[in-house]
């Protein structure tokens, strides 16, 4: 088959069936291609593969709506539909946590042992990254919670393990509260201010994904679905 | 944010956003609304067959929970698509999904072609998407993005993390090769 040496034109076949060419270009292009075998069967073949292609389901765009998170004066996160967590959404579990017995002991221990005031949320928490396919609902729910002492160190490393309800552990699952401190008594009123300071911290991650365009020749990732 | 403005087919996405941005939970509506049918024909051209309205709404909520970071650098449906495509990508490197996507790749051409045997009525049609199922992955992503979904060279080297002349060159080699499977 011939190919149209009018490449500039040739390449904005694919525009012009989309509809993504702007009056005057259209108008250019369809010349061209009036008076273009080439472009006229090149035309006919996008325009099969477009009909060709199979159809997409619909979608339900307020259960979707539903799913996301909410927006909050400070850029911060409230999780309403279950979609990712939150620093919130975890928060709202470490209530319960700090109630749980054995959370306590941890507790104690952090404020026994450590030095310098100090919060680390783990990065797991904060990373979408790690959220992928992660189950939609519950997942601000902690009910199983697990406290985890690590000696000798002075840190002490709080594991909250949700029940997502599918079974399958979810990034929340990863996330370590790591506690040092030197008060003499911590609260759960001191925690929750402490936690509700860290959401102000600007902890997530930077854009994600990357939308710059890597340098020349860097194609390793394309074609990657298979 | 005006505390009387609404969300409306008008606005732009990034409007939308900044109004999202600023506690207008509606805007986020208007902004599924009009990319939520291109996410689930992007999945499907993409080779994706099953749970796709689950693959968009884990795209929109992955989306909008790190959508502070958007820059705008290029269009929030790029972005979108870019992150959906990752998405795509880690559902597929999983042992259990694996199993239940409809593969393209080469070696299972005979099944996909069964399959598209009984859907696709028109012989042109099955011979069309024959030709497709034959290109390499990357000249079938490139091929798909540009012509099923009309993207540009730009956005797909965006969507892709390559360049716009690698794009075109993939584009060009994939529709040649659909010519030639076609003309045999
Ligand atoms: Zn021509």
């Amino acid at each position: 088959m011939n190919e149209c040496a009018r490449t500039e034109l040739r390449d904005a076949l694919p525009d012009l069936i989309h509809g993504r060419l702007d009056a005057v270009r259209a108008v250019e292009v369809e010349t061209h291609v009036a008076s273009c075998p080439a472009c006229v069967a090149e035309l006919e073949l996008l325009r099969a593969v477009v009909a060709s292609a199979p159809a997409a389901p619909a979608m339900d765009v307020g259960r979707i709506v539903a799913s996301l998170p909410t927006p909050t004066r400070h850029g911060l996160l409230l999780h309403e539909g279950g979609g990712q967590p939150s620093v919130r959404s975890v928060l709202h579990g470490s209530r319960t946590m700090w109630s749980r017995p054995i959370v306590r002991i941890a507790a104690a221990a952090a404020i026994v042992s450590a030095g310098g005031l100090s919060l680390l949320v783990g990065r797991d928490v904060l990373n979408p990254e790690t959220q992928v396919g992660q189950p939609r609902a519950g997942v601000a729910t902690v009910d199983k919670p697990t406290a985890q002492v690590v000696a000798p160190s002075p840190v002490v490393v709080a594991s909250v393990a949700p029940d997502t309800g599918g079974g399958q552990p979810s990034g929340v699952a990863n996330a370590g509260l790591s506690l040092a401190s030197e008060t003499q008594e911590l609260s759960d009123d001191h925690l929750t201010t402490l936690l509700s300071e860290m959401e102000l911290m600007d902890g997530m991650p930077s854009a994600e994904p990357d939308i710059i365009a890597p340098a020349i020749g860097d194609t390793e990732s394309a074609g990657e679905l298979k | 944010m005006n505390p009387g403005s609404r969300s409306s087919a008008e606005d732009t996405d990034l409007v939308l956003i900044e109004r999202w941005r600023g506690g207008e939970s509606r805007a986020a509506s208007e902004l599924v609304r009009r990319h939520a049918d291109a996410l689930a024909r992007f999945a499907t051209s993409a080779g994706e067959r099953e749970e796709i309205e689950e693959l968009v709404q884990d795209t929109f909520v992955r989306a909008f929970s790190s959508l502070h970071a958007f820059r705008g650098d290029a269009s929030f449906r790029t972005w979108l698509f870019t992150i959906e495509r990752r998405l795509m990508l880690d559902r597929r490197r999983s042992e259990k999904r694996r199993q239940n996507m409809v593969r393209i790749e080469n070696s299972e051409a005979a099944t996909e072609y069964d399959a598209l045997d009984g859907m696709v009525a028109q012989e042109t049609a099955t011979r069309v998407r024959r030709s497709v199922a034959t290109l390499s992955p990357m000249q079938r992503e490139v091929f798909t993005m540009r012509v099923e979904q009309g993207l540009s060279y730009r956005e797909i080297a965006v969507i892709l993390e390559t360049t716009e002349g690698a794009a075109r060159v993939h584009y060009h080699n994939a529709i040649r090769a659909v010519k030639e499977f076609l003309d045999e």
